[in-house]
């Protein structure tokens, strides 16, 4: 368990480097949904009543309980991260459980949302589709594809989070110096503003 | 973490539940916001809105404001290249000329 | 694969030194290692068996074109074999090819680092670049793809019964291959250069494979959610391009050339670096303005993704787009210009030989200037209108992706396979070789700017019989061509037997990476290097260049002395 990997010579060197390392695959993610923002702008600009209408079928209430629950979750990172730092290993491991349940509530309700999505026939291309106006498709195509895109980096991040509480309690890696708390919670929070973004293009309009 | 206090377990809590009344606050205000009779300004308010918390937590919970100037550029870079996509793309959707349908009916 | 060098034979006068080839031979440690001189070439064995499966469709489709009639395969065999082509062409060969291999291999050396910032991540590239080239290879064999390389939609979702899902998955796993050699690249070049490697000591390959993998990192991920939606749309009957629910298929081209174009300059980039390593190398010359070529290579960088729209002049875009990226794709050709008029300064006054990798190099320039000049055309929209879809576009990515690009791939494996294996190989047939494939390249590829000009679409396997001449001179020069690739195969692979042991330098280069042993040991260097000079001091400022003999021991007392560049 040697917390100095191989090509570095200094643990801050490799600290900074793992950090610059996941801000460039942050920036590769911000494209990767970017490239679902940019055809959702399209076709908002395309069809402003239809994405409305649309948008009015979408559940606020789960919605904003979703919200409220991934920005707790990022307080709960963020002070586990400072904590790693610190060296309090008490406060680690109530900040990453928190989170992962605060994530793994958020999946739940989501479920649950889909769920009613389904049964209000709310999926495109369905002869029962509830809303006629033109784009009012489309904004439910992008409405699957971007909510599904997040949940699953919210899996990997739940499961990523519970991993790594696991490893701290069982003190299998170098949580105090190595930085890789900090690059654990800069996932997490890109998976938060994400969805800080995703929530008023999908919940708010036509309200 | 301010450099010049020396870190309790309860220092860490109380600054990140600051930070999340914050965010809280604007939550609530966004969805507000979503009922104002306020027309077009309704999605302009929102997005700011989501800047705002986005940048709180950027800044604050990921450290941006200390971090250093590799991390700074990949994210300006990340951001400034979605900004292009988006840019040139109505490039094309915000000037496209539609046939009229008159004129493309006549040719069949 | 005879790419993977064994360890030499028992007779002593042909033994290498201990390196990074003696620590393990069994499977596993060549599939779980970390180091990075190894994954290069686990993929240099993968790039080279999806050239081969590429280059099997290419063949075929040249035997069907030799006559006008479609005789020897159906249409729809014929357009599965061209997307088979492009597809593990641009993803699986082109994109890896120089920086997976050569930039995995040789950057780290050429920095005086010990490995890649990530060396377990890199490993991790290496399995998704597999995994998804299976993941082709697979739908290929069930059938293969017939929507050409760019899945361009409503065809890819809508209207295709092939495996277009299978195959977009396999690209997208890959993909993500890509995007963390481009992380691991980067953080590289930023963490692990030597003492005295300032930014502005780099030498010109690293800047290029720099300046690459920050296009991997923001391009890359656009492809991915591109072949996401489309796959999306296909599975799930969402409407996010498909008309019928309000859908508009150009956004799906926006998308998708967001990534394919800048992935052009991904697959070139690298290729000039290459270059510029080997003509200053050969010419003995200092390279011609520095600064200017690594400005040139950030502004090709960046300003690559400006140009996207020119690929849709005739798709239906507003004209207006068209016309300001018609402006925009000619100013992208100033820093390529630059490029090309400092490397004909470069060997200005040189002592110029014709090693085979140097002959690889000036091919490289000549056809890659025409490919980029008749880039000019198609950047002009009128032109562009009128031979739109013809062989006149195949022709001019050829000549930059095969021409250029392949060109370049080999220099650089001529060039540095010395120090990959430690071995020499037959210099003769390597001329030979080098020969063949610029002589087979201008038979394939010039008559199809002719054809192309003169009207004849591409992606048809019939044609009238007017255009049969040119044709079958295309084919016969494919014939060139095809002897022209598996000539290496048999010399570099009988020089991991025969060769005799290179020595550290053989050809008295600079760059670090000459300055440790061939091959290279398992940490790249006994004593880490420092550096002290400007990158290609092969002569002194305002002298003339030395000839090899007199540069020798300029060189070897560097080495001696732990190294300056």
């Amino acid at each position: 368990m040697s917390s100095l990997n191989e090509p570095f010579d200094t643990i801050t060197r490799q600290r900074s480097a793992a950090e610059f390392g996941i801000w460039i695959f942050l920036a590769s993610e911000v494209l990767f949904f970017g490239g679902l923002f940019t055809g959702y702008s399209v076709y908002r600009f395309s069809y402003p009543t239809g994405f409305a209408a649309a948008g009015a079928e979408t559940d606020l209430l789960i919605g904003t309980a979703n919200t409220a629950l991934l920005l707790t979750s990022s307080a709960t990172m963020a002070v586990a991260v400072w904590s790693g730092r610190a060296g309090f290993r008490r406060q680690v491991l109530w900040g990453l459980s928190l989170t992962a349940l605060l994530g793994a509530g958020f999946m739940v309700l989501k479920a649950i949302e889909y769920y009613n999505d389904f049964t209000e026939s709310l999926i495109p291309g369905s002869p029962d589709f509830p809303v006629p106006d033109a784009g009012a498709q489309v904004f439910f195509s992008f409405y699957w594809v971007m909510t599904a895109l997040h949940a699953v980096h919210l899996t990997i991040g739940v499961g990523a989070v519970m991993t790594t509480a696991i490893r701290v309690w069982l003190d299998r890696f170098d949580w105090r110096s190595t930085g890789l708390l900090h690059v654990l919670g800069l996932y997490w929070h890109l998976i938060d503003v994400i969805w800080i973004v995703l929530f008023p293009l999908l919940y708010l309009l036509g309200r | 973490m301010e450099k010049n206090s020396h870190p309790t377990p309860t220092r860490f809590w109380l600054r990140a539940a600051a930070v999340w009344v914050v965010l809280s606050l604007a939550l609530a205000a966004t969805v507000a916001g979503a009922f104002l009779d306020i027309g077009a300004f309704k999605l302009p308010l929102a997005l700011a809105i989501a800047a705002f918390k986005a940048g709180v937590v950027a800044i604050i919970f990921m450290e941006l404001a200390k971090a250093g100037a590799g991390p700074r550029l990949a994210i300006l870079a990340g951001g400034l290249w979605f900004a292009l996509m988006i840019g040139l793309t109505f490039a094309d959707v915000a000037t496209r000329q539609h046939l009229d349908p008159a004129v493309s009916s006549t040719q069949h | 694969m005879t790419d993977i060098p064994q360890t030499g034979p028992a007779d002593h006068s042909y033994a290498l030194p201990p390196s990074y080839l003696g620590a393990g031979s069994t499977l596993k440690s060549w599939l779980l290692t970390t180091d990075h001189k190894r994954i290069g070439l686990l993929y240099l064995a993968t790039i080279t068996f999806f050239f081969f499966v590429g280059g099997v469709a290419a063949t075929l489709m040249r035997m069907e074109l030799i006559t006008p009639a479609g005789d020897l395969v159906s249409a729809d065999t014929y357009n599965r074999l061209f997307t088979l082509h492009g597809v593990i062409m641009v993803w699986f060969f082109l994109v890896p090819a120089i920086p997976a291999t050569l930039g995995n291999f040789i950057m780290p050396l050429s920095i005086g680092a010990r490995d890649v910032a990530f060396p377990r991540l890199n490993l991790l590239s290496w399995y998704l670049t597999a995994a998804g080239g299976a993941l082709a290879l697979v739908s290929l064999l069930m059938g293969g793809v017939d929507t050409g390389w760019t899945f361009y939609t409503p065809y890819s979702t809508l209207y295709s019964n092939s495996w277009v899902t299978l195959a977009a998955a396999g690209v997208f796993v890959a993909g993500f291959g890509t995007i963390a050699t481009g992380l691991n690249f980067i953080v590289t070049v930023h963490t692990q250069r030597t003492q005295g490697m300032t930014w502005m000591r780099l030498p010109l390959f690293v800047w290029s494979i720099y300046a690459t993998a920050i296009m991997m990192v923001l391009a890359t991920p656009v492809l991915a959610i591109a072949l996401l939606m489309v796959v999306a749309e296909r599975l799930f009957n969402l409407g996010l391009f498909n008309p019928d629910q309000g859908g508009d298929p150009i956004i799906f081209q926006h998308i998708f050339w967001f990534y394919s174009h800048p992935a052009v300059y991904i697959m070139i980039l690298p290729g000039m670096g290459v270059v510029t390593e080997v003509l200053t190398c050969f010419g003995r010359r200092r390279v011609f303005g520095y600064e200017a070529m690594v400005f040139a290579i950030l502004g090709i960088a960046i300003f690559s993704f400006f140009v996207w729209g020119h690929h849709m002049f005739v798709s239906g875009q507003s004209t207006y787009a068209s016309l300001i990226f018609s402006l925009l794709s000619f100013v992208v050709a100033v820093p390529s210009a630059i490029k090309v008029f400092n490397w004909s300064a470069t060997l200005y006054g040189g002592h110029i030989t014709f090693e085979a990798s140097m002959l690889y190099a000036l091919g490289f320039i000549g056809l890659f200037t025409l490919g980029g000049l008749t880039g000019l055309y198609l950047a002009s929209i009128p032109i562009d209108v009128h031979v739109t879809d013809t062989y006149f576009i195949v022709a001019h990515f050829h000549y930059i992706m095969v021409g250029g690009m392949v060109s370049a791939f080999f220099a650089g494996l001529h060039y540095w396979w010395p120090k990959i294996t430690g071995r020499t190989y037959s210099e003769g047939f390597a001329r030979l070789a080098a020969l063949l494939m610029f002589v087979g390249f201008n038979f394939t590829f010039f008559p199809q700017f002719i054809l192309g000009y003169l009207g004849m679409p591409r992606r048809y396997w019939s044609y009238p019989p007017e255009f049969q001449i040119l044709n079958i001179v295309s084919s016969f020069g494919a014939l060139i061509l095809a002897a022209a690739y598996l000539l290496p195969m048999i010399y570099l692979g009988l020089s991991l037997w025969r060769g005799r042991p290179a020595g550290n330098n053989p050809w008295k280069a600079t760059g670090l990476e000459w300055a440790t042993t061939s091959p290279p040991p398992r940490d790249n260097f006994d004593v880490r290097p420092v550096v002290n000079r400007e990158p290609y001091s092969y002569h002194d400022d305002g002298s003339l260049p030395s000839n090899r003999d007199e540069h020798e021991e300029n060189v070897n007392s560097q080495d001696s002395e732990g190294r300056g560049m």
